[in-house]
C-alpha cells in the first residue's frame, strides 16, 4: 500500500483533482487520472458531475476529521473499546438471549476468508457454489436440530424472525387476526413483533404465566373466546425465564403433532415455537412436539455477543408451506451435463421478483453469521452440542442449589429450567447488579427492566465456560453483600 | 476445481470434531438436573466429522466462490469494492466483539461513544440532522423509514394517505417494504432520458399520496437532475421524500440528500462504506432524518445526559424497537473505521474515481454494446444486449461467459424498465488496467456473439458447475441435503 501522508506535509499538488495525495483504496496515479479524463475527452474530474445542478451541489468539504493512518485507527478505536465491559475478563452471568460460548478457532479463520466473506448474495449459482452449498448444508443442520423440515438461509435477528413468522401463518391461514402471544417470550421480540403489527391486520393478544410458566389455561379460554379468530400462538422454549415450558400440552391443546393429518393445518392455530438452538442438544425438539414454525437466535451458534448484533435468525418450518417463507432458500439441481449444483430457489416468494407481493420485503439477511452458525454445528457435531448443552444445564442446576441457599435468596419459579433461572433477592436487583461490578463479577439481569414489578429479581445464565469456581464466588459475594444489607437493616 | 461433497456425505458415525470444555465432574449429573420427558430420544442427525476434515471442507468450499478477494466483482447496484483488512480487525477486538448488550450505559460508553460519531458523520453526509443506526439492512432501514411516514400520518390525522409512489426502475424492496408498512404502491414512468417523468408523477400526485421512495442516482446510474423540482411538488402536496441510498456511492462530499429535499434516506454500509458483504450479510443500513420525522425514529437513540452517553427508550412518538437489542453493532465498528480511513477530501475522492472508473466503461464499450440512455452515467452504467440479440445472444449468456473470463457477471436483467440490462459498477477501488482488461473481455464476447455465439451458450465451461437448472430446482425440491444414505463412494480427501 502506498505510504499515507498527511495534507499538512503532502506535497502541493495541481488543483485539477480534490485529492491531493494518493489515496490507500483508490489505486489511481496523476497519470492514470489524466489518461482516463483524456479518453473521455474530459478537463478535470469536475465535469463528470455536470448533470448534478450547481444550486445543489455541497460546494465545500464535507465536516469530518481527518483521515486516519491505520495505527491511528487502531489506537483510536482500541480505547474506545477499553470503555466497554468485556464479558470474557471476567466472570459473567448475564444471558437473556445474548451468550459468552466456546467458539471454535477453526470458525474465525475460515469465516474470514475473502472468498466467503467478500462475496455477494449468491444470485450467479456458477460462481457461488461455495456459499450455495453452505447454505444447503446449513439448512439441512437446522432442520437436523430442530427436528423441522425446511429452513431458510437467515434472517436478521430472533425478533424479526418472529415477526416474519406471524406474518406467514397470517398468510397460511388466510383467515383469522390474532395471534397469542406468551408474556414469557423474550420482551426484545416482543417489541419488535408490536412495531411489525402496527399497520398489519394481525394483532398480538398476551396470554400470562403461573408460575412464570404460560398459563395454558388462559390459552385455551382465548381459543374458546375468540374461535377462528385465532390464527398462531406463540410460545418460547426454554422461556425468557429460563423455564422449561409444557410444548406438548401447548401443541395437543391446538390439535398440532404428528397423527394430526385428520385436522388440516389450515384449520387450526398454527404453533409457532421460539427455541435455544443449544437447549435441543439435550431438549426435545420442536419437530418432536409437532411445531409448525420454529424460529430463533443463532447467536450461541459460532458467534460472538458483538452487543447483540450481528447475530443471525432461523427460520424452520414443513415442506409444505414453502412458498410462504420469507427470505432465501437454496435448493440442489443439476446442471446442462446432469451434475449436482445449488441454486438459490422458489425464488418467485422474493421482492425481487415479487416486488409488492413478496413474501417478506427480506434481501441482504446474515450470511456470515449463519455460515458461522453452518460451521459451529459441523465442528461441534450432535455429540458436542449434546455435551455443550449438558455442562451449561448442570453448572446452571450447581449454581441454582448454591444460590437460593443465601439467606434471603428464593427462586421465583419452581419450574424446570435448563441453563437459566431468576431468583428473587433480598435487595434492588440493578443496587445488586452495580455491587457485583465493583467485585469484577458481572451480574445476571436485572428483570426490573423489563418487568417493573419484578425490581427484585435477578435473571442468572450458565453456559458450559461458567466454572464452579465462579460459582461459589458469586455465591460468598452475595452472601456477603446480604448479610451486610440485612445487618444494616436490622441496627 | 471439483465437486466438494456434502458434510453428511463425509460423516461417519463416532467420529467426533472439536471438543467443548469438559464440565466438573462434581456438578449435579443431568438425570438429576431434568426429567426425562424434558430430553429428546435420540441425539440430533447433526454430520460427524474430524476438525481436520471440516476445516478442508469449508477451505474447499471457499474455492468455488468468487469474491472480491479474487475477481472484478462489477455488480451493478451492490457496489463491490475493496473490503479494507483493517475494518475486520477493529471489529474482533473482544471490547466490541465480547460485549453483552444487556450490560448497563455506563459500561458501554466506548460503543456509544462510537455510534454518536457516526451518526454525527452520516448526518453531515446525508445534509439529515438524525441517524438511527438499528436497522439492519437496506431493506430493514426501507421498512424502518415507511413505518415512521405511517406514524406521521397517524399522528397527523391523514390515514387517508395511504399511497406511495414508485419508479418503475425502483428496486423490488421498496414496493415490498410499502406493503409490510401498510402502503399500497403507485408506479411512475421514467422518461426517455431515464430520469422520473415529471407529467408522470404530476399525474399520479394526488391527496392520497404519503410519500416517494427515489434512489439518486437512480438504478440506471443517472442523476435525477430535477430532483429539486421533484421534492417542491411532493412538499407542496403534503407528501415526504424517500431516498433509498443504495447509490450513495456516486454522491459522497459532492451533493447530499438533505440539501435536495429529502425527508427520510437509508445508507447501506456494506456498500457505501465497505464493510464486506458477507456472501449476503449482515449488512447495515441506518436511517438519515429531518428534524420533523426525528421523534419517530425507531428506539433506542442515544442521548447525552451528565453522566455520559444514554440509551433512550422513553420515546412516546417512536415506531419503536425494530430489531432486538441494538443494531448490526459489529457492522457500525467497521463503518466507522472505513470512514475515519478517509478524511472529507478522501470521501469525495470515492465517488470522484467510482464515477471516473464507470464512466471510463461507458466510453470503451458504448461502440460495441447498446446503451439504452443517451443521458451521462454516474457510477454505474447500464447497457443491453439489444445488438447481440440479433444472433440469439442474450444479457444472461453474455454474463456466463465473462465467468470463463475471469470476471464476476454484472447485474443481469435489472433494472426492470430495460430488457436485456447488462448494469455494470466498477467501484473506485479498481486499476485502470482491471478495467481494460474487463473491456477487452467485454469485446472479445462482442465478437464472439457474430462468430461463435455457441461458445456463449455453452458458457460457462471453467466452473465446478455448468448452467444450472433453476425450474428442476422448483419442480423437484430438494432443500435439504439427504442424510439417511449409507456413505457415498467420494474420495474424503
Amino acid at each position: 500500500m502506498p505510504a499515507r501522508e498527511t495534507t499538512e506535509s503532502g506535497p502541493a499538488l495541481p488543483q485539477k483533482y480534490s485529492v491531493k495525495q494518493l489515496m490507500a483504496y483508490f489505486p489511481h496515479t496523476d497519470q492514470d487520472r489524466d489518461d482516463m479524463l483524456k479518453a473521455l475527452g474530459l478537463e478535470s474530474i469536475e465535469d463528470l458531475f455536470t448533470c448534478i445542478p450547481e444550486k445543489i451541489r455541497l460546494g465545500r468539504d464535507l465536516d469530518l476529521p481527518k483521515l486516519a493512518s491505520e495505527p491511528e485507527l487502531i489506537k483510536e478505536m482500541g480505547s474506545m473499546a477499553d470503555r466497554n465491559a468485556r464479558m470474557d475478563n471476567r466472570p459473567s452471568f448475564l444471558g437473556a438471549g445474548s451468550y459468552l460460548r466456546f467458539i471454535p478457532a477453526a470458525i474465525d479463520s475460515l469465516s474470514s476468508r475473502g472468498e466467503f466473506n467478500t462475496a455477494y448474495t449468491p444470485y450467479q449459482a456458477e460462481v457461488s457454489q461455495g456459499t450455495l452449498q453452505a447454505i444447503m448444508e446449513y439448512q439441512t443442520m437446522l432442520c437436523q436440530l430442530t427436528g423441522m423440515e425446511i429452513s431458510n438461509a437467515s434472517m436478521y435477528d430472533a425478533g424479526t424472525a418472529l415477526a416474519e413468522a406471524v406474518f406467514m401463518a397470517y398468510a397460511v391461514r388466510r383467515k383469522g387476526n390474532k395471534v397469542l402471544v406468551s408474556e414469557a417470550i423474550h420482551p426484545e421480540y416482543r417489541r419488535v413483533l408490536d412495531t411489525y403489527l402496527a399497520d398489519h391486520p394481525v394483532e398480538a393478544i398476551t396470554i400470562g404465566l403461573e408460575n412464570d410458566l404460560t398459563a395454558l389455561d388462559s390459552v385455551a379460554r382465548s381459543l374458546e373466546e375468540n374461535g377462528d379468530d385465532v390464527l398462531a400462538v406463540v410460545l418460547q422454549n426454554p422461556n425468557f425465564f429460563g423455564l422449561i415450558e409444557p410444548m406438548e400440552n401447548a401443541s395437543s391443546l391446538l390439535g398440532c403433532g404428528k397423527g394430526g393429518d385428520d385436522a388440516p393445518r389450515r384449520d387450526r392455530p398454527l404453533l409457532i415455537s421460539i427455541v435455544d438452538p443449544i437447549s435441543l442438544g439435550i431438549l426435545k425438539d420442536p419437530g418432536a412436539y409437532g411445531a409448525d414454525i420454529a424460529i430463533g437466535d443463532g447467536q450461541q451458534l459460532g458467534n460472538p455477543p458483538n452487543l447483540g448484533g450481528p447475530t443471525f435468525g432461523f427460520f424452520t418450518t414443513l415442506q409444505e408451506h414453502v412458498r410462504k417463507v420469507p427470505g432465501r432458500i437454496v435448493g440442489e439441481t443439476v446442471d446442462s451435463d446432469g451434475k449436482r449444483g445449488y441454486v438459490l430457489t422458489f425464488q418467485t416468494r422474493e421482492q425481487h421478483i415479487r416486488r409488492e407481493r413478496a413474501t417478506s420485503n427480506i434481501c441482504t439477511n446474515q450470511g456470515l453469521c449463519s455460515l458461522r452458525g453452518a460451521m459451529y454445528m459441523a465442528f461441534l457435531g450432535p455429540e458436542g452440542i449434546r455435551k455443550v448443552a449438558e455442562a451449561s444445564a448442570r453448572l446452571a442446576h450447581y449454581a441454582h442449589g448454591v444460590l437460593t441457599k443465601i439467606e434471603g435468596v428464593e427462586a421465583a419459579s419452581t419450574a424446570a429450567f435448563f441453563q437459566e433461572f431468576s431468583l428473587r433477592l433480598p435487595a434492588g436487583a440493578e443496587t445488586v447488579y452495580r455491587t457485583l461490578a465493583e467485585r469484577n463479577i458481572g451480574g445476571g439481569l436485572p428483570l426490573g427492566r423489563y418487568f417493573p414489578e419484578r425490581e427484585d429479581e435477578m435473571l442468572f445464565a450458565f453456559t458450559e465456560l461458567s466454572t464452579k469456581e465462579d460459582i461459589d464466588n458469586l455465591a460468598s459475594e452475595l452472601a456477603l453483600v446480604f448479610s451486610k444489607d440485612l445487618r444494616e437493616a436490622n441496627a | 476445481m471439483s465437486e466438494q461433497p456434502t458434510l453428511f456425505e463425509l460423516s461417519r458415525p463416532g467420529r467426533s470434531g472439536t471438543e467443548p470444555p469438559e464440565p466438573d465432574a462434581s456438578l449435579p449429573a443431568l438425570a438429576d438436573c431434568l426429567a426425562e420427558d424434558h430430553l429428546r430420544q435420540e441425539p440430533s442427525g447433526l454430520p460427524e466429522l474430524a476438525e481436520s476434515s471440516t476445516v478442508r471442507h469449508y477451505t474447499r468450499l471457499s474455492g468455488l466462490n468468487m469474491s472480491i478477494d479474487t475477481n472484478f466483482y462489477p455488480l451493478g447496484s451492490c457496489t463491490m469494492k475493496y473490503n479494507p483488512r483493517i475494518n475486520e480487525v477493529v471489529a474482533s477486538n473482544p471490547g466490541f466483539s465480547h460485549v453483552h448488550p444487556l450490560c448497563e450505559d455506563h459500561e458501554l460508553q466506548g460503543y456509544l461513544e462510537l455510534f454518536s460519531r457516526l451518526e454525527k458523520m452520516l448526518a453531515e453526509i446525508s445534509g439529515l440532522p438524525h441517524v438511527s443506526l438499528q436497522p439492519a439492512a437496506g431493506a430493514h432501514g426501507e421498512l424502518a423509514s415507511l413505518m415512521m411516514i405511517k406514524a406521521r400520518c397517524r399522528e397527523r390525522g391523514e390515514l387517508e394517505r395511504d399511497v406511495v409512489l414508485i419508479p418503475d426502475s425502483a428496486h423490488g424492496t421498496n414496493p415490498s417494504s410499502c406493503t409490510i408498512a401498510g402502503f399500497k404502491t403507485r408506479n411512475i414512468n421514467s422518461g426517455e432520458d431515464g430520469t422520473i417523468d415529471l407529467d408522470s408523477l404530476h399525474e399520479a400526485l394526488g391527496p392520497d399520496v404519503a410519500a416517494m421512495m427515489i434512489t439518486n442516482p437512480n438504478t440506471l446510474g443517472i442523476f435525477e437532475s430535477r430532483i429539486d423540482e421533484i421534492s417542491a411538488l411532493l412538499h407542496e402536496a403534503g407528501a415526504l421524500l424517500y431516498m433509498d441510498g443504495a447509490n450513495m456511492n456516486a454522491i459522497l462530499g459532492i451533493t447530499r440528500p438533505g440539501d435536495f429535499g429529502v425527508d427520510v434516506m437509508h445508507f447501506n454500509l456494506h456498500k457505501t462504506m465497505s464493510t464486506p458483504h458477507g456472501g449476503g450479510g449482515p449488512g447495515s443500513g441506518p436511517i438519515a432524518v429531518t428534524d420533523e420525522l426525528e421523534p419517530y425514529l425507531p428506539v433506542p437513540r442515544i442521548v447525552r445526559s451528565e453522566d455520559g452517553l444514554e440509551l433512550c427508550g422513553d420515546r412516546p412518538l417512536s415506531i419503536g424497537k425494530v430489531r432486538s437489542f441494538f443494531g448490526n453493532s459489529g457492522i457500525l465498528v467497521r463503518a466507522y473505521a472505513f470512514i475515519r480511513a478517509h478524511g472529507p477530501e478522501e470521501l469525495r475522492g470515492i465517488s470522484e474515481h467510482a464515477v471516473l472508473n464507470a464512466n471510463y466503461i461507458r466510453h470503451r464499450l458504448e461502440q460495441a454494446y447498446h446503451l439504452p440512455y443517451d443521458t451521462p452515467c454516474m457510477h454505474e452504467v447500464v447497457f443491453t444486449a439489444k445488438k447481440q440479440k440479433a444472433n440469439g445472444i442474450r444479457a444472461l449468456d453474455i454474463a456466463k461467459r465473462l465467468i470463463d473470463l475471469g470476471y464476476h457477471p454484472p447485474t443481469i436483467y435489472f433494472p426492470l424498465v430495460v430488457h436485456e440490462a447488462l448494469m455494470i459498477e466498477p467501484t473506485e477501488t479498481e486499476t485502470p488496467e482491471t478495467l481494460d482488461r474487463f473491456c477487452e473481455a467485454m469485446l472479445q464476447i462482442a465478437r464472439e456473439t457474430e462468430e461463435n455465439p455457441d461458445l456463449l451458450k455453452a458458457a460457462p465451461v471453467t466452473q465446478v458447475v455448468k448452467r444450472l437448472d433453476e425450474v428442476n430446482a422448483v419442480k423437484t425440491p430438494i432443500l435439504t441435503c439427504p442424510c439417511d444414505e449409507p456413505p457415498s463412494e467420494v474420495e474424503a480427501g
